[in-house]
Formats: structure tokens, sequence, C-alpha cells
């Protein structure tokens, strides 16, 4: 490289030209549901529910108003109905101005809309209201039961581009700024917020975090190249992967959007090592390319071996069972390799070519330069200190530990925003006045007319209503119920299922008067399968975990002994299941790191000691880490459930560079205090910058419009601050209790 | 000879007729006083499940209309009678009741079929009218009129009239955008006197992705149906 140095950069520029157009095919997902692995029994719910009944993916329409009766409000719904009924890929809108229903009425049975047309009679306004307002299928379901709010349900048909129809609806709601306060939630509409608020802080955070990388290279080196040539190779090596993203199809999702800072933090830091060293080397006089070749020769393995625990840790992330966070393994394994492999071939080779002379100045070469020598200071007093070092830093870890134990996971997506963004002010409404913004799909495979079944089925819904925070059980029952007392001229005592199954499917055979849409939703035309709808108030996967765990017990005693089966399905059983995921594959992936690290250095250094001690700095990270998080009352979400083994992979490095220097300083014949001095005050400041940068570089995410992004750059920022000071004074102090020289 | 003869007839047809004058035949060769016969309906919904349900119906003009069905099971002996579009009657044998039924929202569906029942009921497009000219076209093949009709409630559809005989080859509801939302295909002509008797209309609902065949099995045209035999008591015997 030293004697080619312009063919390895025309290599790096060829591969560039041919990855960056790439870039341009890359597009975002926000999808809960595709972060689900394959098979997920959640997702084969959803998708019988998508293919026999239309689709359960809605936008909630929440309409506010002083009066939702008042003849305007009552038009102005009607007309906003039409309009999201008009836009591609809405397959139909529910709402007090769609809504049919069967009455009876002496001999006649009445099938109508509940609002055929807008009554301009005040009398029949009161009357309407009063009707309404007292039906609970449509009070705390359609309208707010004070009638200050109404609710439209747009269903999206399977086979739409959700993005573009949640877009279009959100023009018709713009287009009627006037007509009360009209906001959009319900999953579909979340998720195109996700991928709005994604996109547009790629475009921010991005600038934001080059331009603080830059500022701690200028303040570590004060050179052009100290600055441009690490920030010049990340971004060689962003370009690259997200190229390649672009080649395999790979969205960015919610966790992709971190790989941008990620990259550029974590992989400057293999340029900084070997700049650092080719300048110490300069200093000693050595030529541009001479002081390259000592630099990769002997940066080379702590730089390899930081690169490779690094991605040991990020690829620990595999073992998640979530599709994205997966993802986001590879191809942050596949850009750390890029930033390595930059590092040791771009950044060298114009450095060779860097005509600028660095001062020959041996004196500051070796720990002469002030920050050295405070850092060298530094080694000396953690070497006199070691035990209390130690005392004090297991002391910190094992309260840490406590706090630690009362972190919780949570994968309620609405935490995505901020507290009182408008999608985070939406959701509350709906749930609070509206029964709730995720709905459970239960799927009952039987024969339905079948008079054992509906009965069994009447039994599950009384069960589930009874069931805290779920509300609005729906299914063709109900339906039965009220045509049953419809026939039998609107009487009460008829409001129960027809006894046999030529009363139910004669029945059914008259609901298709008013078209058998509606039927579709609730059950197949054969009677074979039919769906049970029912909405939970709260968006918390530890609630759903608990309404979950009583709804199958629920759903084994009601069908047992039956023809039929029962299954769940619906978003708050995705939710669930990423929290379960998470809940059951993060701490592997921790472990994984670990025992991945601890395996490298042991192997690489050529001693278990100096890989059991390099985890020592690792297991304080993760105990603030955490300890930090169950103190703050922060939960472990899809982003923060890579804490713990990103923690790691960076963690190590830190230690890797130590241990590295102090072999080296050792091999010179130092020992005792001067070996600690000598080792923290010449890789001290590069430990430092390093973890500056990447500390700085991750607290970039703290402007992002997402709530879940900011918690992960802060905690990740964090993290760097206890691993530098895990590597400068535990592992320090933890080394210098064995010093022998090395010869 | 004969051939260009009967093509200069059609072409001057084709500049003679007017959309309403076209109707007007279509109506003459559908139309009969009364009809009787024997029907199976199979419907067949997007995902390729089949229901096949038989009934017989009984219609005088094109407001009389008696259907009832003989099977599956337990459906057997449910009767819809309708005298007008405002009167419509369904006889439950579970329940042994008559219930009259009404509201805006009757008509979407018939028997879980994508017909609605005004489109079972008025094969001869008696509440159509035509504001433009016929177009002459080919149809498959077949020299066709093509026309767009609207009914009484100002739903417009397209539709292709074979010009030999006048009778319905396709039509297409049009939805308010003027994209199809339902398609009827005509086939099967039975010839009763001057008259052409579709003996099989498949009708596929665009949106919904289903669709249901009506074949008539027996067909006995202006066999003398009396009024008074769309009555309740006759709903009940239809078992």
């Amino acid at each position: 490289m030293a004697r080619h140095p312009r063919l390895f950069l025309a290599g790096v520029a060829l591969i560039t030209v041919a990855l960056a157009p790439f870039l341009l095919s890359l597009r975002t997902e926000a999808d809960v549901n595709k972060m689900l692995p394959e098979g997920d029994p959640a997702l084969r719910v959803m998708a019988l529910v998508d293919s026999e009944f239309g689709g359960s993916d809605e936008v909630a329409v929440v309409v506010e108003c002083p009066d939702v009766f008042a003849p305007a409000a009552l038009h102005g719904l009607d007309s906003l109905t039409a309009a999201l009924a008009a836009v591609p890929g809405v397959a139909d809108v529910q709402g007090l101005t769609t809504l049919q229903d069967v009455r009876g009425q002496g001999d006649d049975v009445i099938i109508s809309n509940v609002i055929d047309s807008v009554p301009s009679d005040p009398a029949r306004l009161a009357a309407l209201r009063d009707e309404v307002l007292a039906d609970p299928r449509y009070r705390g379901a359609l309208v707010a039961a004070d009638g200050t709010a109404a609710l439209l349900l747009a269903r999206l048909a399977p086979d739409s581009d959700k993005e573009k129809t949640v877009a279009a609806i959100e023009q018709v709601v713009r287009e009627r700024a006037g007509a009360g306060r009209i906001s959009l939630s319900g999953s579909p509409a979340l998720m195109k917020f996700v991928r709005d608020w994604m996109t547009a802080d790629m475009l921010k955070l991005l600038p934001l975090v080059v331009l603080v990388l830059a500022l701690v290279l200028f303040l570590t080196f004060r050179s052009w190249y100290g600055v441009l040539l690490p920030l010049g190779a990340v971004l060689i090596a962003l370009i690259w992967t997200l190229g390649l993203m672009g080649v395999f199809r790979q969205p960015i999702t919610i966790v992709m959007v971190v790989l941008p800072p990620v990259l550029v933090s974590v992989g400057s830091a293999y340029g900084i090592h070997i700049i650092e060293r080719w300048e110490h080397e300069r200093r000693l006089g050595k030529e541009p390319g001479s002081a390259v070749e000592i630099a990769v020769g002997n940066t080379g393995l702590p730089v390899f071996l930081a690169m490779a625990t690094t991605a040991a840790g990020f690829g620990s992330n595999f073992l998640m069972k979530i599709a994205s966070v997966r993802a986001f393994s590879v191809f942050s394994v596949i850009g750390i390799a890029f930033s390595f492999v930059l590092a040791l071939t771009f950044v060298p080779a114009v450095l060779v070519l860097v005509k600028r002379d660095v001062r020959s100045n041996p004196a500051e070469a070796g720990n002469g330069r002030k920050r050295n020598r405070w850092l060298a200071g530094w080694g000396g007093w953690v070497y006199r200190h070691r035990s209390a070092v130690l005392l004090v830093g297991g002391v910190v870890t094992m309260l840490a530990l406590v706090f630690a134990t009362r972190v919780r996971t949570e994968t309620d997506f609405v935490r995505y925003f901020k507290p009182g963004s408008q999608p985070s002010r939406a959701a509350s409404i709906v749930n609070e006045r509206f029964g709730g913004m995720m709905q459970f799909e239960f799927v009952i495979d039987g024969d339905i007319v079948d008079p054992d079944v509906l009965a069994r089925m009447a039994r599950f819904q009384s069960g589930l209503e009874s069931i805290p925070h779920v509300t609005k059980v729906y299914s063709i029952v109900d339906v039965l119920k009220t045509t049953n007392q419809a026939f039998n001229g609107g009487r009460p005592e008829f409001e129960q299922l027809p006894g046999t199954r030529e009363a139910t499917a004669q029945y059914l055979l008259l609901l298709s008067f008013s078209g058998s849409e509606f039927l579709s939703r609730l059950m197949t035309s054969d009677y074979q399968v039919a769906r049970i709808t029912a909405r939970f108030d709260r968006q918390e996967s530890r609630e759903i975990a608990l309404a979950e765990e009583r709804i199958r017990s629920l759903m084994d005693s009601t069908f047992a002994g039956s023809s039929a089966k029962a299954s769940v399905g619906g978003m708050p059983m995705a939710v669930l299941a990423l929290h379960q995921n998470i809940q059951s594959s993060q701490l592997w992936s921790v472990v994984t790191a670990l025992a991945a690290v601890l395996l490298l250095v042991s192997v690489l250094f050529g001693s278990l000691r100096l890989g059991l001690a390099s985890l020592l700095p690792l297991l304080f990270t993760l105990a603030m880490s955490f300890g930090v998080m169950g103190a703050a009352g922060l939960r472990v979400d899809v982003v923060t459930a890579m804490l713990g083994s990103i923690a790691v992979g960076i963690g190590i490095d830190y230690s890797c560079h130590l241990i590295a220097r102090r072999r080296e300083e050792q091999a010179a014949g130092f020992a005792g205090e001067e070996l600690a001095r000598r080792t923290l005050g010449s890789v001290g400041p590069a430990i430092i910058a390093n973890a500056l940068a990447v500390g700085l570089g991750f607290s970039v995410l703290m402007f992002s419009s997402l709530s879940i992004l900011q918690q992960f750059g802060a905690l990740v920022a964090a993290t760097m601050f206890y691993s530098g000071i895990g590597a400068l004074a535990l592992l320090a102090a933890a080394l210098s209790s064995r010093a022998k020289p090395r010869r | 000879m004969k051939r260009l003869t009967t093509a200069l007839l059609l072409v001057n047809l084709a500049a003679a007729l007017t959309g309403n004058e076209v109707l007007d035949r279509v109506r003459a060769a559908t139309n009969a006083r009364d009809r009787e016969a024997t029907a199976t309906m199979t419907i067949t919904d997007k995902g390729g499940r089949v229901q096949t349900r038989t009934l017989s119906t009984v219609m005088k003009g094109d407001d009389k209309l008696m259907m009832t069905f003989k099977s599956p099971a337990d459906l057997r002996g449910v009767t819809f009678l309708t005298t007008s579009s405002a009167n419509m009657w369904i006889y439950l044998p579970a329940q042994g009741r008559v219930r009259r039924i009404s509201g805006s929202a009757v008509d979407q569906g018939f028997g879980g079929s994508d017909f609605s029942f005004r489109e079972i009921s008025n094969l001869s497009f008696s509440d159509n009218s035509a504001s433009q000219p016929a177009e002459s076209t080919a149809f498959a093949g077949t020299p066709a009129w093509v026309l767009t009709v609207k009914d009484k409630d100002g739903v417009a559809s397209r539709m292709w009239v074979e010009q030999a005989r006048f009778v319905p080859l396709r039509v297409e509801r049009l939805g308010s955008d003027g994209k199809p939302t339902k398609r009827i295909e005509f086939a099967d002509f039975a010839s009763r006197g001057e008259g052409w008797i579709p003996v099989n209309i498949k009708i596929f609902d665009l949106n919904r992705g289903s669709r249901t065949e009506l074949k008539l099995d027996s067909l006995k045209l202006n066999t003398g149906v009396k009024d008074n035999y769309f009555t309740e008591a006759n709903m009940k015997k239809g078992a």
C-alpha cells in the first residue's frame, strides 16, 4: 500500500461509484408486522383476516367538534365519509352515516342506515342523538359518549399501497381543515407517520453526526487529514453499506435509522487509531510511507480486534427474533467491516501521499503532550489505588444491578412518538373515548351455523367483555341476536341467538338483502370461518400480556370439546409477539456478544486472563446502562433491545486498544507504575477521542423526531461514557494487579 | 349478395336507431306477461368457495315475483315475494312467519348472491332509459349496439345488445367514477314465440371479486299466472 497508494484509492473510488446509485432505490418500512419472524402465529391469523375478511388495517379518523349531532357537523361527517370512501385503496368507511341497522317494527323488518338523511327538524335531531347515544353499539364506538367527537374507520384493502392510501386520506383531511379538529390514528396511519419522520430524521441526523464527528476529530488531531480521513472512510463505508441495502432491497426500518450514526461514529474509531499512531511515528521522525507501515503493522491487530469484537456485538443481535433487528445486525456488521477495510486501505493510502510535514518531536511523541501527560498521571494514580478503584467499581456495579432488575420490556409503538405529538394525542383520544385503537382478531374455524358453536362464541364474547381493557366485542352473534329481535317485532326478550341451524341460515339469507359485504366481514360465505373482533383500550405490551393470558385461558375453556377451533391475532398480538421475542432473545444476544468477545480477545492476545479482564469494563457498562434505565423508568423497546449487545461491541474496543498498547509497553521492558503511566499516557487520548466520537455521534439521535430514537441515542451516548471509564479505570486497575515486564 | 344486403341493412339500422329505440326493442324481445322457472344459482366468492342453491321462480310483469328456495336443506321453503318496488316480504319456515322487509339498505343483494333484487327481477330493463344514441360495434365478433343507459335512480350502465335479435349480451354497471362495478353476461337464449329469454346469466362483482351464475332449468312463459297467486298464503306453501 505504501508503494501503490493511488491504486488503492482508485479501487475505493470504483466500488463507491458502483454502489452509490443503489442509494436511490432505498425505501422505508415501518409496519410492525414486518418486524415479526415469518410464521409467527399473530401473522398467520392476520393473513387469514386479510384473505377471508377483507383485512383489518383501519385508519381511525377522529373528528372533534362541539356537537356531532348539529346538522352542519352531520353533513360534514357525511361528506368526509364519502370523500374517504372515494380514496383509492380504501375498501370501505364505517361511521355514523354509513352504519346499517336491522330493526323490528310490528310486522316489518327494517334494514336501513342508522342515519339515512340528516334531519333538519330539531326534535328529530334530538331523537336521533338520544337513540344513537343510548345504543352501546355506537356510543363510545363511533361517537363519543358526550357527543363531542366522532370516529370514522377507513378500512384499507389488503392489496392497497397503504402509505399512498394514508397520504391520500391525509390530503382529504387537510382539505377539510375547517370542519372541526380532525386527526388520524390507527396502525396504518401511525406507520405512515413513523416512515415520514424516519425519512426526515435520516436527512437531518446524518449531517449532524458528521458535523459532531468533524468537531471531535478536529479537537483531537487539529489537522485536515485528521478530520477528513476518518470521516471520508466512514462516509464511503456508509455509501457501500446503504448501497448494498439498495441492491438487496432491504428497507430502512425504525431500527435501521440508527445505522448511519452507528457507522459514522463507530467506524471512525479505526481511522482515529491509525492516524494517531501515524502521527506518533512521524513525530519520531519516520517518513510518511514507513510511518504508515508501522501504524498499520502495530495498530492493525488491535484495530482488527476492535472491529471483530464490535462486529460480534452487533452480530449477536441476529439472535433476536425481530426481522428488522436481524437486518440491522447483518448490515451493521457489513458496515463495520467496510469501515475497517477502509481504515486500513483508504486512510493509509492517503497518509502516504500527505505532503504536510509533521514536526519531528520525540518528546511529544511519547507522553510529552499535555493530554498525554494528564492521562499518564491518571494511569499512575489508578496503579497506586488499584484495589480501591476495583472496589468502588464493584460496589457501583452491584448498586446499578439492583436498579437494572426494574427494567421492563415495552413494545407499545405509540411510544415511538413524543408525548403530546399529534399521533400520540390521537391515539389517546381513540383509546379513551372510542374503546381503543388496537383490535384483537379471533378466528373461529368450524360449522358456524351450528347452534352449539354460536352459543360458545356468545359465551366467549361475554367472557372477553369481562377482561380489563377489552371493549366493543363484535361478531355475527350480535348480528343474529339483533335480527332475531327485529324479526320478532323488536321485543327485547328475543335478543338472543336463534335456536336452530335452519333459523340461523334463514336469518343470514334475510340479511343478505342489505348486500353480503358486511356479512363477509364477519364470516365466510360457506359459514365455515367466523371472526370476532374486540378493541383494546391500552397499547402497552405489558397490559396486552396480562389480557392475553386470560384470553387464552378463556378460549381454551370455551371451545374445549367443540368441533370449532379458535385462534387469536390482531395488532395487540403483533405488539405482544415483539415484546415476547425481545424478552426471550435479548439476554441471549448479550451473553453471546460477551462470549464472542471473550473468545476473540483470549485467542488474539493468547491469554484467557486478558479475555476475562476485558469483560470487567463491559459488565460495569451493562450494569450501569440497565441500572440507569431502571432508575429512570425507561423500557426496553425494539431499538433499545440492542443496547446491551451494542454496548459490548463498542465498549470492548477501548479494552482492546488498552491491552494491546500495554503489551507493547511491556515488551519494551516497562513495568509497574511506569507501565501503567506509559499505557494510559499513549493510548488514553485515542480512547477518549474514540469514546467521545461514538458517544457524541449517538447523542445526535437525541435530535430525532421520534421519542424511541431519542432515548436510544442518550442511552448509547451514556454507555460510551461508562465504557471509557471502565477501560481507563477498572481494566487499567485490574491489569495493574499482575504486571510483569515481558521481554 | 345476401350477406352484403344484410350488412347494408345493419349499417342503415345503425344510423337510424337511438338508444331508447334499442332499449324498446330489447324490452319487446325479452319481455313476457309471466314466467315460471326453476333455477340453479351458483355463487362463487373471492376465495373460490362455491355455494349452490336451487329455487323456483314465478314472475308476472316487472313487479310481481315470488321465489322459493328448494335447496340447501336449511333454506328449503324460504320464500321472497315482491309486488312492487316498495313491497317485499319474506317467509322464514324456521320462524313460521311472514315479515315485510323495508328500509333504505334493502335491495343491495339477493340470497347471498351478487344480484340485487332488482337485477334478478327486472331483466327487461323496464326502468332504464338511454339519452345518448346507440353506437354500432362488434361484441365477440357479433354485430352489436352499445349504449349508455340510466335507471330511475340515475345509476348508469353500459349495455351491449345483439343487433340481429335485440337481446342483451353484456351490461356493465358503472360507479360514480365511470368505472365498471359489476358485469352481467347473458348467454344461451331460449326462443319463446317472438322473444328470446336468456337462460344463463352470470354476474361478476368487480369490487368484491365474486361471481354468481343463474341458470334457468325449465322455463315456461305466458302460462296465465293470476295476480292473486302472489299472496302470503302461497308463500307459506312454497316448501
